[in-house]
């Protein structure tokens, strides 16, 4: 029956895939939220070409697996010149492919802010800027809270794609640990618990973090 | 860069087979979970706490860690408990454990959007509880809840992909395979970008018509007079 | 009322939610082919009082019968137990039930809202369920609307459908809450217009209602809860002439109150037609205002 003895004294290399996963996982949701507020920006604009790229962008990246993006980013750009690190490579498919999901979020999002406000802060002489970074972005923020940490724990989850192309995370560790002492069934459970820990933690703190701006707008 | 279309079509009857069993490992997986969820959704209306507690621990183990590490314990770990599957049953399973987890939440969203009064009404006119269930809440639930479930399948369509990686032989591995032999990643793999787009955009299609037939009691052309 | 046998029984029913007593110990005869009106403030229990006649409601203590059938509890003490569903079906049968909210069925069209149940509960054919809820929805004026769906409808014609949907299974009683509650004021007439025609077929009506014209002209008793109690009961001239009872008195008054015509005052040269649309006013012969 199962017998953990063998992979826990690995558990040190299992706590390392761990925080590899979460560098990676915080890394792309940053990034990809960046390349999102970018994308959202270009996708609302009244500009149609910046509009149209934006668009096809975020209705290509949704219909395409993570997985097949790592193989994209891996097979195709070395091909026309594009040398990355494998670790560089890996956090950018994972972050081209959140920032496509988190434009369309985002886009909720704005859709959400009344003109009124927007009509509020052009009255008081803010600048077009000025109200997108000051009225419309952390309200949409606010508004995609929950959405926006639902992404999170998907892309935390979403880590442990990158052990396919030879990254050393979470999975891989456990990969590694299970071929080398034949037991591959507990590895793989002390890994599958490290991420529920993960992702139970963040939902959890996602919640306290709903709750508290929905107790702020209610003071 | 150069792109040579040859390649696909050399090999065309490998590439529709790679299609074919992605799309039926994705709907065979995705059904059956669909109906797994909609059992363990009817379970948490249960009035045993203990019994609702089993299915969000189910819930939380299933959403919370990733479709890969579950699909390798089912194949890699599960011979070890005397659970043998081959890569595509295992596949199927994977698929539906890992997604019933979320049809549960989304059936569980619909039987609370039907009012109290709709089961009462069924009540009072002598229906049993199935009736009820299947001529009432059902028929309504899925007026609000038919979005979720078309996005539950296109998320499940590009799960399939995961499955390549334990050698099942569908449409990403066969592909990629093509590639890497012959070293032909372009082709091979915007190809492959087309097939997942191509089935996403049906998808779409399809949940887009099963919607307005949904709601086809909330469409103004079925307020007139017959 | 001559009746020997009463429609419902009820003896000594209790009920309450958590600490809060709802019913207690309520006694009630509902005569047959009679109109019983339940007045009373809100919160007073009378819709839980209806809705356990119907057993949507279960009870803590008592009993009810419907024509002699027991509904939810059998027996007494210690020997009292819950009802099979076959046995709670058993005594529903004979009931009718209309929903304030009149909780049709939107994704079904007004004949199937009214053909389903015949379908599937009285084991109709499809042909001969469709031919009974088209006789019970002209019944209820509805006969040109049978192909649309409730949302198409005012709440009028909602309700209406709801009466059908109930007439249809040839319940012996039906029990109404507050039917015309959720209406604007322009739509309650034609619904009390349909339950005055049911009346004056001998239709057993139990009406837990705030239109007091409605229940002053239509009802044979008039049952008037006050916290969980029956404080007053007797025919119309009794409750809405003269009561001796002050809860009542002040309750009619506040009604009346609100619902006159300022610059009419309840009670006299009020024109006929608001006697129809609920604006209240004493309309038994001879009685005057408390």
């Amino acid at each position: 029956m199962l017998e953990f003895s063998g992979a826990l004294n690995e558990f040190p290399l299992f706590l390392q895939g761990a925080w590899a996963s979460i560098l990676y996982a915080v890394g792309c949701l940053t990034l990809g939220f960046l390349l999102a507020v970018m994308i959202c920006m270009a996708r609302i604009s009244t500009v149609r070409i910046a509009s149209l790229s934006a668009r096809v962008y975020i209705n290509v990246i949704r219909a395409t697996p993570l997985l097949v993006v790592l193989l994209i980013v891996f097979n195709i750009l070395p091909f026309v010149g594009v040398e990355l690190s494998p670790e560089a490579s890996a956090l950018l498919s994972l972050t081209v492919c959140t920032a496509g999901y988190q434009a369309e979020i985002l886009r909720g999002g704005f859709a959400g802010v009344s003109q009124g406000q927007i009509e509020a802060g052009r009255i008081t002489g803010m600048s077009e800027w000025q109200i997108f970074r000051h009225i419309k972005l952390p309200q949409a923020f606010r508004l995609t809270l929950p959405a926006l940490i639902n992404e999170t724990t998907i892309m935390i989850k979403g880590t442990s794609l990158i052990s396919t192309v030879g990254i050393l995370e979470l999975t891989r560790v456990a990969q590694n640990v299970g071929n080398s002492n034949f037991r591959p069934l507990e590895a793989l459970l002390i890994a599958a618990a490290l991420y529920w820990l993960m992702t139970t933690a963040m939902t959890i703190a996602g919640d306290a973090l709903i709750h508290r701006y929905a107790r702020e707008k209610q003071s | 860069m150069s792109f040579d279309p040859a390649i696909i079509t050399d090999n065309l009857p490998q590439i529709v087979d790679g299609l074919r069993l992605t799309i039926l490992l994705w709907l065979a997986g995705t059904i059956t979970g669909m109906a797994l969820g909609f059992m363990l959704a009817l379970l948490q209306t249960s009035r045993l706490g203990p019994v609702r507690f089993l299915v969000r621990i189910y819930q939380s183990i299933f959403r919370g860690t990733p479709f890969l590490v579950q699909i390798f314990l089912l194949y890699y770990g599960g011979p070890m408990i005397g659970l043998l599957l081959n890569a595509e049953t295992a596949g199927v399973l994977g698929l539906a454990l890992y997604s019933a987890a979320y049809f549960t939440e989304i059936f569980r969203a619909g039987f609370g959007a039907v009012s109290v009064g709709q089961a009462e009404a069924g009540r009072i006119c002598g229906l049993s509880e199935f009736q009820i269930l299947c001529h009432i809440q059902l028929p309504q639930m899925m007026v609000t809840i038919t979005p979720a479930l078309v996005g539950m399948f296109i998320v499940m369509s590009k799960e399939t992909a995961i499955l390549s990686v334990m050698t099942v032989p569908e449409i990403t591995a066969v592909l990629s395979g093509i590639g890497s032999a012959t070293f032909t990643y372009v082709e091979t793999l915007l190809t492959l970008v087309l097939c997942y787009w191509v089935l996403v955009g049906a998808t779409t299609w399809i949940g887009s018509r099963v919607e307005r037939h949904m709601q086809r009691h909330l469409l103004p052309e079925n307020g007139k007079t017959a | 009322m001559t009746n020997r046998e009463s429609a419902i029984e009820i003896r000594g029913l209790k009920k309450s939610f958590g600490k809060f007593p709802v019913l207690d110990d309520i006694d009630l005869d509902i005569p047959r082919s009679a109109v019983t009106c339940i007045i009373g403030p809100s919160g007073s229990g009378k819709s839980t009082l209806l809705r356990c006649m119907a057993f949507l409601t279960d009870f803590e203590a008592g009993s009810i019968l419907i024509e002699g059938q027991p509904l939810g509890f059998v027996g007494e003490g210690a020997a009292r137990r819950a009802c099979t569903n076959k046995e709670i079906n058993a005594a529903r049968e004979r009931v009718g039930f209309v929903f304030q909210q009149f909780n049709l069925w939107p994704h079904l069209t007004v004949l199937e809202n009214v053909a389903m149940p015949l379908r599937l509960v009285n084991k109709l054919s499809k042909s001969e369920a469709a031919g009974k809820a088209r006789k019970a929805l002209a019944k209820v004026g509805l006969a040109d609307h049978v192909s649309k769906y409730p949302t198409f409808l005012s709440g009028g014609q909602q309700q209406r459908v709801g009466i059908a949907r109930a007439l249809a299974q040839d319940p012996h009683i039906i029990l109404f809450d507050e039917p015309t509650s959720a209406l604007d004021p322009e739509l309650v007439g034609e619904v009390l217009q349909v339950m005055r025609d049911l009346a004056a077929d001998g239709m057993t009506m139990v009406v837990v209602t705030h239109e007091m014209g409605f229940a002053s002209q239509v009802a044979d008793q008039v049952v008037f809860t006050d916290k969980g109690v029956i404080a007053a009961k007797g025919s119309p001239a009794e409750i809405f002439g003269n009561p001796d009872n002050p809860r009542v008195r002040s309750f009619l008054a506040n009604y009346f109150e609100r619902n006159t015509i300022r610059s009419r005052p309840a009670g006299r040269d009020v024109p006929a037609a608001a006697g129809q649309l609920g604006w209240g006013m004493p309309l038994v012969e001879g009685s005057g205002r408390a």
